[in-house]
């Protein structure tokens, strides 16, 4: 269902111009992007929408990154997240691993690590949600098996 | 170090011995007061009194001879006086026999010899050295006579000065009374006292109660001469002991006088300094404890303040190291705070700068731009904006892991390991630049408590600024020992171009590098130091200019329940 489908991306960082550039580069590389400034902003944003992969600035005002990746994985636990530490507090990075989400990077970053690890994260994602489907496309075959034997 | 605390030191130096002098000196003074004044002048008075007593028994010595000789001659007199009849003795014969008789007993004692009437005319004589006398009855010994049976005269001189004296015996017979007169040579009596020898000034002599000599003497005393001396009342033995002066010189004297004579004094006497020697040997004992005691204090003044000296320069010294590390971990966590907090600040607007040049460099890629004249030049333009925000990634990543608080896991390492890994990572460049590595392990090297992310960070930094300090050739010996007091030492030794005096003391100093731009953060061993300090160890550096430097780490090998000193250089979050 979603094969074919571009990555869609979620970018929050609470620094406007970096984020907005960021988004435009990705877009470049054929994902699906959509940038936001706020944490609670993100968590709005995903209940509506479908996304993939989250990139999650870990240092913003108000709710900074680790309390977004926490509420994100409550909201959709599916979701991926890719945290991006401003600030090389690398105990910070590997609490939010242990909390769910599945790398971090150092900014500045490359451009092309970025990319790399969204898209580990996105087979990651697709993986499991092929194995979702997969499950439930056996559990839907055991009922109609079960109903068939009555 | 503690140079400019020298006037200080000698200060303090010349207080502590002034102290010290004191603190002995005075004790010591008055205990060689109380000494001086009881002791060595109680043996000092006691040697007297005894010298006193030995001239004392000397002159009782001689008085007994004395008072032998005198009164033989007196009881030969008497005797032979009695044996004859007064007429007898008138006559020239009789008396020529009996002072042949004398002269035959008595040797050549008796000079002349006469009877004498009680109103003092001579009745007869013998007169062999031609004095020839007619009345006695102005003479002293005469006026004597006629009281006592016996009278011994003082001594007198003849015409020729010869010295003599009268011995005059009262012959009684039936209410006739005459005296038997006679001479005696003085020289005989001077005999008994001249031979007395006692010591090197010691001498004896005779003298009469108004201080005439009576006799010579071996120190040179004559006949006659008068004799300045006071006479004391006399001990119980009879003698009179007197200390005295003559001719400026402390005379010990013991004085008594003859039975047989109680007009004549005999005096034995002796300089008081060699009557006393004795007590010579106490004053050189006493001077030698005064000398030894002087000796003494100096050297324990000496001594002590030499080694107060030293300890409160060890404590200075001490004092200064620490000071120089807590200022030194000081500036490191100032430094620390600071770098973390500009390197924040700087790393959010390079990320832009970074992402802005990437989408221009994305969109350069695009086809549109292919016509462009300048295409060349924005992508050259661009890709050296991206290089310099790389660099400064670089820089503002390590000073960020340089603040940052650094994670800590001790655990047990095997440091034979960790040395093995980090020369492995760093041999292959290193084999390039034509250096060799050497590892020397010690035989005993024990399984150490530490933590072995940073030990390996601190051994790599370590190792790569030997590898920097040798340009092309050159070799680098890492050498892990066991030290003493449970310490394991790690020594990098290399044999580059060293590290010049004036810097040694700033190497550890964040972004203190003598590296050219761009190619050495300064950050290196400023990591290393916050580690070591993390690690509860300490890093020794030993440098010579163009003969190498050896950097040692000292790392507890047990763990340490105070090893959070190093939190404050850590920085901050
Ligand atoms: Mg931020």
């Amino acid at each position: 269902m979603q094969d074919n489908t571009d990555p869609r991306i979620l970018l929050v960082d609470d620094e406007e111009r970096f984020r907005t550039t960021l988004a435009k580069r990705l877009k470049g590389k054929n994902f699906e992007v959509a940038d936001l400034g706020s944490g609670n902003e993100a968590l709005d944003y995903i209940k509506d929408n479908q996304v993939d992969v989250v990139v999650l600035d870990i240092k913003m005002p108000g709710m900074d990154g680790i309390e977004t990746l926490g509420e994100v994985k409550k909201l959709v636990p599916g979701i991926e997240v890719v945290l991006l530490t401003g600030h090389g507090t690398v105990e910070t990075a590997v609490e939010g691993m242990r909390d769910g989400a599945y790398d971090y990077l150092m900014k500045p970053c490359e451009i092309d690590e970025l990319v790399e690890k969204i898209n580990g994260a996105f087979a990651v994602k697709k993986e499991r949600d092929l194995r979702l489907k997969q499950a439930e496309d056996r559990s839907r075959l055991d009922k109609l098996e079960k109903a068939v034997r009555f | 170090m503690a140079d400019h605390y020298q006037k200080t030191y000698s200060w303090i130096r010349r207080h502590i011995i002034l102290v010290i002098f004191l603190v002995l000196s005075i004790p010591f003074i008055l205990v060689i007061t109380i000494v001086y004044f009881t002791g060595y002048q109680y043996i000092k008075s006691s040697i007297t009194q005894q010298a006193g007593f030995k001239l004392a028994d000397a002159a009782i010595e001689v008085r007994s001879e004395l008072d032998a000789g005198i009164t033989g001659l007196c009881k030969t007199m008497s005797f032979l006086s009695e044996s004859e009849t007064m007429s007898g003795l008138q006559e020239e014969e009789t008396l020529a026999r009996i002072f042949a008789r004398l002269e035959k007993e008595s040797g050549d004692v008796f000079q002349d010899l006469a009877v004498v009437a009680t109103d003092g005319q001579v009745l007869a004589g013998v007169f062999p050295y031609g004095r020839v006398y007619v009345d006695f009855s102005r003479e002293e010994w005469f006026i004597g006579s006629c009281e006592d049976r016996v009278v011994v005269s003082d001594v007198h001189f003849d015409s020729r000065n010869n010295p003599y004296f009268i011995i005059s015996v009262l012959h009684d017979h039936c209410q006739e009374q005459a005296m038997l007169r006679a001479t005696v040579n003085g020289l005989w009596l001077s005999a008994f006292v001249e031979n007395v020898r006692l010591g090197r000034t010691g001498e004896a002599f005779l003298v009469n109660s108004k201080g005439i000599a009576q006799t010579r003497s071996r120190m040179g005393k004559d006949f006659g001469e008068k004799l300045n001396m006071v006479f004391l009342e006399p001990q119980p033995d009879g003698t009179i002991r007197m200390a005295y002066h003559e001719q400026g010189v402390e005379m010990l004297a013991a004085i008594t006088s003859l039975k047989s004579n109680s007009n004549w004094f005999l005096v034995v006497r002796q300089e008081k300094e060699e009557a006393i020697e004795d007590i010579l040997m106490v004053r050189m004992v006493f001077i030698f404890g005064v000398i030894l005691g002087v000796i003494f204090i100096m050297v324990i003044g000496y001594l002590t303040s030499s080694m107060l000296m030293k300890k409160i320069r060890q404590a200075d010294e001490k004092k200064c190291e620490i000071d120089e590390q807590l200022i030194q971990s000081q500036k490191l966590a100032a430094i620390g705070q600071l770098s973390s907090g500009v390197a924040h600040e700087i790393n959010n607007p390079l990320a832009v700068i970074g992402e802005e040049a990437g989408w221009l460099q994305d969109l350069m890629k695009d086809a549109d731009f292919k016509d462009f004249k300048h295409a060349e030049e924005f992508r050259d333009s661009l890709g050296a904006i991206v290089d310099q925000v790389r660099r400064c990634k670089e820089v503002t990543h390590k000073l960020l892991s340089f603040a940052r608080k650094m994670d800590s896991n001790f655990s047990e390492v095997n440091l034979k390991e960790v040395v093995d890994e980090v020369v492995e990572m760093r041999e292959q460049d290193a084999f390039l630049d034509n250096i060799t590595i050497e590892k020397v392990y010690d035989k005993k090297l024990p399984i150490i408590f530490s933590e072995p992310y940073l030990l390996r960070q601190l051994l790599l930094n370590l190792v790569n600024n030997a590898v920097d300090a040798i340009s092309k050739g050159g070799k680098i010996t890492i050498h892990a020992r066991m030290g003493p007091q449970e310490k394991v030492l790690i020594s990098v030794t290399d044999n580059g171009f060293g590290i010049p005096r004036e810097n040694l003391n700033k190497i550890f100093d964040p972004f203190f590098t003598t590296k050219p731009p761009g190619k050495g953060t300064g950050l290196g061993l400023s990591t290393c130091h916050g580690i070591i300090t993390k690690l509860g160890g300490e890093i020794l550096v030993d440098s010579e200019v163009n003969k190498g430097s050896t950097f040692t780490v000292v790392l507890p090998a047990k763990p340490n329940p105070g090893n959070k000193t190093g939190e404050q250089a850590a920085g901050v979050e």
